[in-house]
């Protein structure tokens, strides 16, 4: 039988500890995803993105309007990616300023139909909606195509007592198995197509100066 | 009007300006920007061509049997180079009219650069004015020079570090590897302009951005004089040296269209 083809997993996490608790959550992520796609005898190229290694170079991307070659190269792997895991610390009742700017810098129409599964680490569970006022609307804006479980960790969930003698950690590992298996799905599902390049493709002049009289929209638009 | 006084010395330089807020001054609007970059140029060009044109577009009232003074002198429009930083429909413009096409070259890596002009270049070709490397293509590029490169870094560094187009960011070291800019010796301008046409072929025109990051006026005037007496004559030399047989050594003006038409003309009486 003919091995299929791997895919491409890029993980980005903007913990800020060594280790983080976001970092800890991703691998939980990455290995189930992982796990999911083997057990279709799919392999799974994992690359994982820390965003305090960016933290100069995205100030400088901000600042300079173009990005230093180390943060270029971080940009193009999430791009070329088969497959997109986010995790953020919830700072302020959002996603962290260091999580937000590189999703200022990359290619806005770059995640547009990328398989992402988007999830937060808190301090306690009252912010866990942030994933879904904060996290969803920002990836449902650049067109990525997230998976329906977010997962959210509050420090509660990595251990302890409990409720009415289920472990707290038990449903947080309910919950990133479900999400795991949403993406490696959706990952499966089809090879993502990356969106036309302008400098690839050029678009004729003759239909450029059409849509000019026809629509009055432009090219940039 | 300019190009008759300046006896056909002139060439165009055409950019759309690129901030939200400019727009309104003019009664405008950016998020038409390429629109009505194309609008008014395909307009100028038929009026720099036609004696008397019929004219209706969207932004601007229509034109009927309108004659725009004075002509073109001697028949021969200036020379147009269509600028662009970052938009691929500008250089596609200039491939389609086999205009020249300018890029700024400064405040981004090189990569960038080469795409842009490997687009215009290919697009130049696919329009039937040329192969794509007779194209015309003009550099920008930021230069600040002192007889030592210590001494021309020493005295930068704090304009750069407060210049408000580079400071902040990174450093003027990690700034000088990842665009153009090139703060040395003159030997050290003439070998990274030099280097420029490796990574966008042989091209026509550089220009130097001498006067920025708030040098004073008379730093800025030392700049030109090393630009004129050190830099530039070696550099027409090197280019020139460099050139492949066939590759224009400038863009068609007025001059040398004329003296192009004289000396066919010649032919023809001769033949």
């Amino acid at each position: 039988m003919k091995a299929l083809p791997a895919r491409s997993l890029v993980v980005v996490s903007a913990g800020l500890g060594q280790p983080s608790t976001s970092r800890l959550l991703a691998d939980r992520l990455s290995v189930a995803v992982d796990r999911y796609l083997r057990d279709v005898g799919v392999e799974a190229d994992i690359e994982v993105i820390e965003l305090r290694e960016y933290a100069q170079d995205l100030t400088n991307n901000l600042l300079t309007g173009f990005p230093s070659p180390r943060l270029q190269a971080s940009l193009d792997a999430v791009l070329g990616a088969d497959g997109l895991i986010v995790v953020t610390p919830i700072f302020s009742a959002s996603f962290s300023g260091l999580f937000k700017m590189f999703f200022d810098v990359i290619d806005r129409d770059g995640l547009a139909g990328k398989p992402s599964l988007i999830a937060a680490t808190g301090g306690s569970t009252r912010h866990s909606l942030a994933i879904d006022y904060a996290l969803r609307p920002l990836f449902a804006y650049l067109n990525a195509a997230v998976v329906a479980t977010g997962v959210y960790a509050a420090a509660e969930d990595w251990g302890g007592a409990g409720v009415a003698g289920v472990a707290a950690d038990s449903r947080l590992v309910e919950r990133v198995d479900r999400a795991a298996r949403e993406l490696a799905a959706a990952m499966l599902a089809g090879p993502h197509r990356a969106p036309a390049d302008p400098f690839e493709a050029p678009v004729p002049f003759e239909e450029l100066l059409r849509w000019n009289s026809a629509s009055g929209r432009g090219a940039d638009d | 009007m300019l190009q008759h006084l300046a006896g056909g010395r002139v060439d165009l330089m055409m950019g759309r300006g690129n901030m939200g807020p400019v727009y309104p001054w003019f009664g405008q609007d950016i998020r038409n920007g390429i629109p009505l970059a194309y609008e008014n140029y395909a307009l100028l060009h038929r009026l720099l061509r036609e004696d008397v044109v019929d004219w209706q577009g969207k932004f601007r009232t229509p034109l009927t049997g309108f004659t725009s003074t004075p002509r073109p002198l001697d028949g021969v429009p200036p020379f147009v180079w269509h600028g662009s930083i970052r938009s691929p429909e500008i250089a596609e413009q200039a491939a389609y009219y086999g205009d020249g096409f300018f890029h700024n070259n400064i405040f981004w890596p090189k990569e960038h650069v080469q795409r842009m002009v490997a687009l215009y270049r290919q697009r130049f070709e696919h329009y039937g004015h040329g192969p794509a490397d007779h194209a015309i293509v003009g550099l920008g590029g930021h230069v600040f020079m002192r007889a030592n490169s210590q001494d021309a870094i020493r005295e930068f560094r704090p304009y750069f570090d407060h210049a408000p187009v580079y400071g902040g960011g990174p450093s003027l070291e990690e700034y000088m590897e990842q665009t153009p800019m090139t703060i040395g010796s003159p030997q050290e301008v003439i070998d990274r302009t030099l280097s420029f046409r490796e990574i966008v072929g042989d091209y026509q025109r550089q220009l130097f951005l001498a006067d920025h990051a708030g040098l004073p006026l008379k730093t800025v005037l030392e700049q030109l004089d090393m630009l004129g007496e050190l830099v530039v004559p070696v550099l027409r030399k090197e280019f020139e040296a460099l050139r492949p047989a066939g590759v224009p050594d400038g863009p068609p003006l007025h001059p040398r269209v004329l003296a192009a038409e004289a000396a066919r003309a010649a032919e023809t009486v001769v033949a």
